[in-house]
């Protein structure tokens, strides 16, 4: 099938840009360096994006990638209180927040990935504490190697409880967590039988919970012979993981959708460009961390091919704004609003986690979707602190300008850049007021919904 | 469903109604907005359901009372209907006099009950038999997909909203769908862009809304269309919202104001073609009498007003009204002045003419299945016609089985 990314060589496709020091297409400037911070950290302010530019873009990724940990513990501790409420709709709230306040946006992008990747609703799991647990176990391997976190998730209790593991007897083995640990978390439909799913659910019998905890019973657990992916043993639940995650189509797998996360939302599953990536994501151990520097390091994402090749979803929307503008927000509400575009954290639709891309756009989420950013710059009063250049005095033509090289991907068409310059001379309102109304203006545009 | 091919070659009439299900390459908008213009479009307009669901299992025995059995007034001994206070249909089975309202709609031949619809092995469960009725599977797997949220795959375009929720509850299970995300709505005002209130926002977006962009990025392309399309819907509601009272007046209850939201929508040609409501309330299992007469004529009251609306802006004969209940309750009362879970019950059908006020045969009282009535017609059967012959979708992909169609239009 032709696609735009033929063009690319998968030889060279993942190397290492080498940005033009000439002015020109090629070259790492404050366009790409807002496009990298958008991509990788939900966005950043006039004066980060600066100086990325004025660095180097390995520099800017290693800030982003390696930032030192971003351990509050009184934030922490409010979780741990709000979970203990019992409100998984609280914890929603809290979640945004950190992503708006932390210095490392790039682990909670990649954390939100993973949220969903491995999908598991509150509205199943109703104990807020055991989805905050499992926040924290993503978190903490968001970057890291794959096999670990498979493991993890296997046993943790709210995926017990949403994928019914805890129910799984020896008896009636319950299929629901092999068949997805295959066909959603790590290999893809096509590369496991019915049968494979059937043997590999007796693995992960008696894997139970209590107090809150993972529990092995091995009066539960079925201890015979099974057959799975070619395998053949007593094996558990650990055994099984190991085979699903060293099954050579998983590398492929999980690439492929981490591509779409950070490069484009229509990036082809079957692209002969994601082999190279895989096959460098098993030599590294199945590194995520690794993974991500490498295709935000690569030719391909500078390309302009992969500029503007996202639809934000309604968490990144909301969060580049107020990380943006270092503004801030009622989360409670903003919470609400982004469960009515489609993606409130901690519920995610269903196992299969959010579709993304053109599923988050229809005649009503545009309109909710501007309104959000509407009520967002109207209701943030003083809080905005976005100094941009000219902002003390109020140059409103700056700060149009600075809000278009930080919001749009490319340049909008010129008569709609012209009239928005002419309301910018023609404003006589105030800096705040004036960028309020912009960004409002901007965000019903379609360009504004890329990244 | 019609392809682009066919849908281009159909006459005026054509391309205009389905235009009022999503975006159009420029040149087929204008047409339709011609068309529009002049009128054509609600002649040909495409036909809609709606959906009220009853959540907690309305008791379809004391909603349509079988006065002919005496087994009625013998499992019945407090909450049995006098037969002279019923609204009677036929020799065997009556309306409960709080649906006077309905009386006018069954007088136009605009309303029917099919009787005994439920399913095999009934279960009793809530959420199980709720999940049955939004999934119409047995549920397998943890993706289950609405009945109507599959319906809305299929007949999504880009950029359509095909079925919307209205109501602050969380979104039924039928609404779920693969690929098209179903909106759930608390008021209409969430229809238009705040920010175009203000004159020079509202000029950047209609400047926006006529610049053509570069085709190389299709979900620019898919954002523009869309964007244009959530114009063009915001703006036909406005005109509606401020246009003259229709002249039908509502009740003042939830489920009406929800209605008369819906009515809006469909005089405003808004583009979706599934709309979906809940009235809850319906788990009688103590003193059930005041509070079911009440629920009932909330019910009655509403859905005579929204029909009248429709039939007033000539839209009846293309919205279809169905209402059900997760299962309905058991023959004989309980020691508690209430009832509890049964399984077959009744299903309501308004707005267009209709063949028949009574569809199917009532239940036999004399032959029950643990106390509950019996179905004889399978809720799937009632699907695939209002899928297949009413919103002119594949039913067989959605029920995974053919189901034969009932005779009700």
């Amino acid at each position: 099938m032709n696609s735009r990314w033929d063009r690319f060589d998968p030889a060279t496709a993942w190397q290492p840009w080498q940005p033009q020091g000439n002015p020109g297409e090629n070259q790492w400037d404050f366009a790409a360096a807002a496009h990298l911070n958008r991509r990788v950290a939900f966005g950043a302010t006039w004066q980060q994006v600066q100086q990325d530019s004025a660095g180097t873009v390995t520099a800017a990724i290693a800030r982003m990638l390696d930032g030192a940990a971003d351990s509050d513990p009184d934030r922490e501790r409010m979780a741990d209180v709000l979970a203990a409420s019992g409100n998984a709709r609280s914890l929603s709230a809290a979640w945004i927040l950190r992503m708006a306040q932390t210095t490392r946006p790039a682990l909670e992008r990649a954390t939100l990935f993973w949220h969903g990747h491995f999908a598991t609703s509150a509205a199943k799991v109703t104990e807020a504490r055991l989805m905050l647990q499992q926040n924290r176990l993503l978190r903490e391997h968001a970057l890291g190697p794959l096999e670990p976190l498979v493991q993890a998730i296997a046993r943790d209790p709210a995926m017990l409880v949403y994928l019914d593991s805890r129910e799984s007897r020896r008896s009636s083995p319950n299929e629901n967590f092999a068949r997805e640990l295959m066909e959603l978390f790590c290999l893809g439909t096509g590369n496991y039988t019915e049968a494979d799913i059937r043997e590999m659910a007796r693995c992960f019998t008696g894997w139970e919970i209590r107090y809150s905890k993972f529990r092995f019973n091995s009066f539960q657990h079925d201890r015979s012979e099974k057959k799975f992916l070619g395998h053949q043993g007593t094996y558990g639940g650990d055994d099984a993981v190991r085979a699903v995650v060293q099954h050579p189509a998983c590398a492929r797998f999980v690439t492929g959708k981490l591509v779409r996360y950070y490069v484009a939302d229509d990036f082809p599953a079957d692209s002969p460009l994601l082999e190279p990536l895989a096959e460098s994501y098993r030599n590294s151990g199945y590194d995520a961390g690794q993974l991500i520097r490498e295709i935000v390091s690569s030719n391909l994402f500078f390309s302009p091919e992969c500029r503007g090749s996202r639809i934000s979803s309604p968490v990144e929307l909301a969060v580049r704004i107020l990380r943006t503008l270092r503004m801030e927000a009622n989360v409670q509400t903003l919470a609400e609003s982004l469960g009515e575009l489609g993606q409130l954290p901690y519920f995610p639709p269903s196992v299969k986690g959010w579709d993304g891309g053109t599923a988050w756009i229809n005649a009503q989420t545009m309109i909710g979707r501007a309104n959000l950013v509407e009520r967002l710059v109207r209701e943030s009063g003083d809080t905005m602190r976005p100094e941009f250049p000219g902002w003390s005095r109020s140059d409103r033509e700056q700060i149009t300008d600075s809000l278009c090289q930080l919001f749009f991907t490319s340049a909008l068409p010129d008569q709609l850049r012209d009239r928005l310059d002419g309301l910018a001379r023609q404003s006589g309102t105030g800096a705040r007021e004036f960028l309020a109304d912009t960004l409002a203006t901007m965000a019903m545009l379609p360009e504004f919904h890329l990244a | 469903m019609l392809n682009r091919r066919q849908f281009v070659n159909a006459g005026l009439g054509t391309v205009a109604a389905i235009s009022l299900s999503g975006p159009l390459p420029n040149v087929l908008a204008r047409t339709a907005h011609t068309a529009r213009i002049a009128g054509l479009n609600r002649s040909a307009g495409e036909k809609i359901l709606v959906v009220i669901q009853l959540s907690g299992g309305n008791d379809g025995i004391n909603t349509l009372v079988p006065y002919g059995d005496d087994e009625y007034y013998k499992n019945r001994f407090t909450l049995a209907i006098p037969r002279e206070q019923l609204l009677t249909i036929d020799d065997h089975a009556g309306m409960n006099p709080a649906l006077r309202p309905m009386q006018t709609l069954l007088d136009d031949g605009r309303m029917s009950f099919v009787q005994g619809v439920g399913y095999p092995h009934p279960n009793r469960s809530h959420f199980e038999s709720m999940d049955l009725w939004h999934t119409a599977h047995r549920i397998a797997g943890t993706r289950p997909l609405g009945w109507l949220g599959q319906a809305s795959d299929q007949i999504a375009t880009d950029g359509v909203l095909p079925a919307l929720h209205l109501g602050g509850e969380v979104q039924p299970l039928a609404l779920r769908a693969d690929r098209v995300p179903a909106t759930s709505v608390v008021s209409l005002d969430s229809f238009r862009f705040r920010a175009a209130g203000k004159a020079a926002a509202r000029e950047v977006l209609e400047l926006s809304n006529g610049l053509s962009r570069p085709s190389a990025n299709s979900l620019l392309t898919h954002l523009q269309s869309t964007t244009q399309a959530s114009t063009d819907a915001s703006r036909r509601l406005a005109a509606v919202t401020q246009a003259a009272d229709r002249g039908v007046r509502y009740p003042e209850t939830g489920l009406a104001g929800k209605l008369r939201q819906i009515a809006d929508l469909i005089a405003a040609d808004l583009p979706a073609r599934i709309f979906y409501v809940t009235l809850d309330g319906f788990d009688t299992h103590a003193n059930q009498s005041s509070a079911h007469t009440s629920l009932l004529a909330e019910w009655a009251g509403a859905v005579q007003a929204f029909i009248s609306d429709l039939v007033a802006q000539s839209s009846a004969d293309r919205v279809m009204l169905m209402t059900f209940s997760e299962f309905g309750r058991r023959l004989k009362e309980n020691a508690s002045g209430g009832t509890d879970h049964g399984a077959a019950s009744v299903v309501q059908l308004a707005g267009p003419k209709l063949l028949q006020p009574l569809v199917g045969r009532y239940p036999d009282l004399n032959d029950l299945d643990q106390g509950d009535l019996k179905f004889g017609i399978d809720y799937r059967q009632l699907y695939a016609t209002l899928l297949d012959e009413w919103l002119g979708v594949d039913s067989e992909a959605i029920l995974g089985g053919r189901f034969s169609p009932l005779k009700l239009v």
